[in-house]
């Protein structure tokens, strides 16, 4: 307060303008940084979460369509559905899977969806390989292993493949979640920053108002 | 020199109500694309990503009931098989829950409409399986076949093509909303240096402004 009393109102006033452009800078600073996160959440929301919805989604509609094809093959005779109709859409879904496979490996995965991806690809591999005698014994006239192979094994498998696309959907949802909540948290940090900011202003509009007032009046 | 004083005075006192005002402005204006940022996160989350998911499962739950259906009848017997009949009922009363939860979502009316298309053509594929158990049950599995081939796919296809069309429309307004956050984000951006801006030409300029031209006066 010595320093107050003995400078003239030039200093003083220089000081708290000094002072005041340092707080509203600091203050506008972290608010930048806070409203960068925000916009890193919406692009994450929609690039990694959103897409991969739709995708992981549309995979399991690929197995599902061959599974149903596969049974087809299986039960009727070879002249009603061909070997080669089945292992085209089986191929086909090859194709379609490992565009689907990429573009979500591009996107940002989190641990568990990494597991869950690498799970799933494993049990793909199975499950192709499951598919491939059940084509087999068919073709070789051993209809009823075909049709046990089938029921069994097949539909483990399918299940295990469907399961983890099942695990990499709900990721989606949690990590989703947890965006949410990070946006709802920085949006309302940056609306008490603008508070901040609008309540300084306030506050030193009366501190030198008041002051000038007392100054001029003497 | 009283003049000029209370001159002095007006000047400042001007030029603190600006200052005010700017932050106050821009301040307001902050906190309200916030709130509208905060908003078009949340449509993200709840009425795009949480219903892709529930979308995603209604199609894989119809698959399930589909394959499920084919069994039924490529088994060939005119016993309908218990598990399996429970299993569908399990599938459709999900299939019931989903779309609750998913009709109190906010729709667009692309999407009202698909919804409202997939419930129409769920009822028809509903009513060939009713017809294709009855022919199961009168013994007639050739026939049975036949119609869940024939009817029975074409309702299936025409079903799961409204809810391929509302996982689109999820992932497109779920980009059109990213996009329009992205702006406000930005401008929330421009805001934060527009009062960082202020705050520091404001203070420059009357620190100079008593610096120089009142350096007589001290």
């Amino acid at each position: 307060m010595h320093w107050f009393y003995k400078n003239k109102h030039k200093s003083k006033l220089s000081a708290l303008f000094v002072g005041l452009v340092v707080l509203v800078m600091l203050v506008g600073i972290i608010g930048l940084s806070t409203v960068g996160k925000l916009s890193d959440s919406f692009k994450t929301l929609y690039d990694d979460r959103l897409v991969p919805e739709r995708n992981v989604a549309k995979m399991m509609e690929l197995f599902y369509e061959t599974e149903i094809g596969l049974e087809s093959f299986v039960y009727s005779n070879a002249d009603v559905v061909s070997p080669e109709l089945v292992q085209r859409a089986i191929a086909k879904r090859k194709t379609d899977l490992n565009l689907l496979i990429a573009e979500l490996a591009e996107t940002y995965l989190v641990d568990d969806e990494k597991l869950y991806l690498q799970q799933f690809k494993d049990s793909y591999a199975a499950y192709k390989e499951v598919e491939k005698e059940i084509i087999r014994l068919k073709m070789e006239g051993k209809g009823e292993e075909a049709e046990k192979m089938l029921q069994q094994k097949g539909q483990e498998s399918l299940h295990s493949v469907i399961s983890h696309l099942q695990e990499l959907m709900n990721i989606q949802l949690e990590v989703g979640k947890t965006l949410y909540t990070d946006v709802e948290n920085i949006t309302g940090n940056v609306k008490v920053l603008f508070l901040v900011i609008m309540g300084i202003a306030l506050v030193s509009v009366i501190i030198v108002g008041l002051y000038l007032t007392f100054y001029y009046y003497e | 020199m009283i003049k000029k004083k209370i001159a002095q005075f007006g000047k400042i006192k001007n030029a603190l109500i600006v200052v005010f005002l700017l932050f106050t402005v821009s301040g307001l204006v902050g906190i309200n694309s916030l709130s509208k940022v905060s908003v078009s996160f949340r449509s993200i989350y709840e009425d795009r990503l949480v219903p892709s998911n529930q979308v995603a499962l209604m199609s894989q739950f119809e698959y399930a009931i589909k394959s499920l259906i084919k069994r039924q009848i490529l088994d060939g017997s005119a016993e309908l098989d218990e598990t399996e009949m429970a299993s569908i009922k399990t599938y459709n009363a999900s299939i019931d829950s989903l779309q609750k939860l998913y009709s109190n979502t906010f729709l667009t009316p692309a999407e009202y409409e698909a919804f409202k298309q997939y419930k129409v053509n769920k009822k028809l594929f509903d009513d060939v399986v009713a017809k294709v158990f009855s022919l199961v049950q009168l013994n007639e599995p050739v026939q049975a076949a036949q119609l869940f081939e024939s009817e029975g796919y074409s309702t299936f296809d025409a079903m799961i093509l409204p809810l391929q069309e509302i996982a689109l429309i999820q992932v497109k307004v779920g980009e059109e909303l990213y996009q329009s956050s992205y702006d406000r984000i930005n401008n929330v951006r421009r805001i934060s240096f527009i009062t960082l801006g202020i705050a520091f030409t404001v203070t420059l300029f009357i620190a100079l402004y008593y610096t120089f031209i009142h350096y007589e006066r001290d």
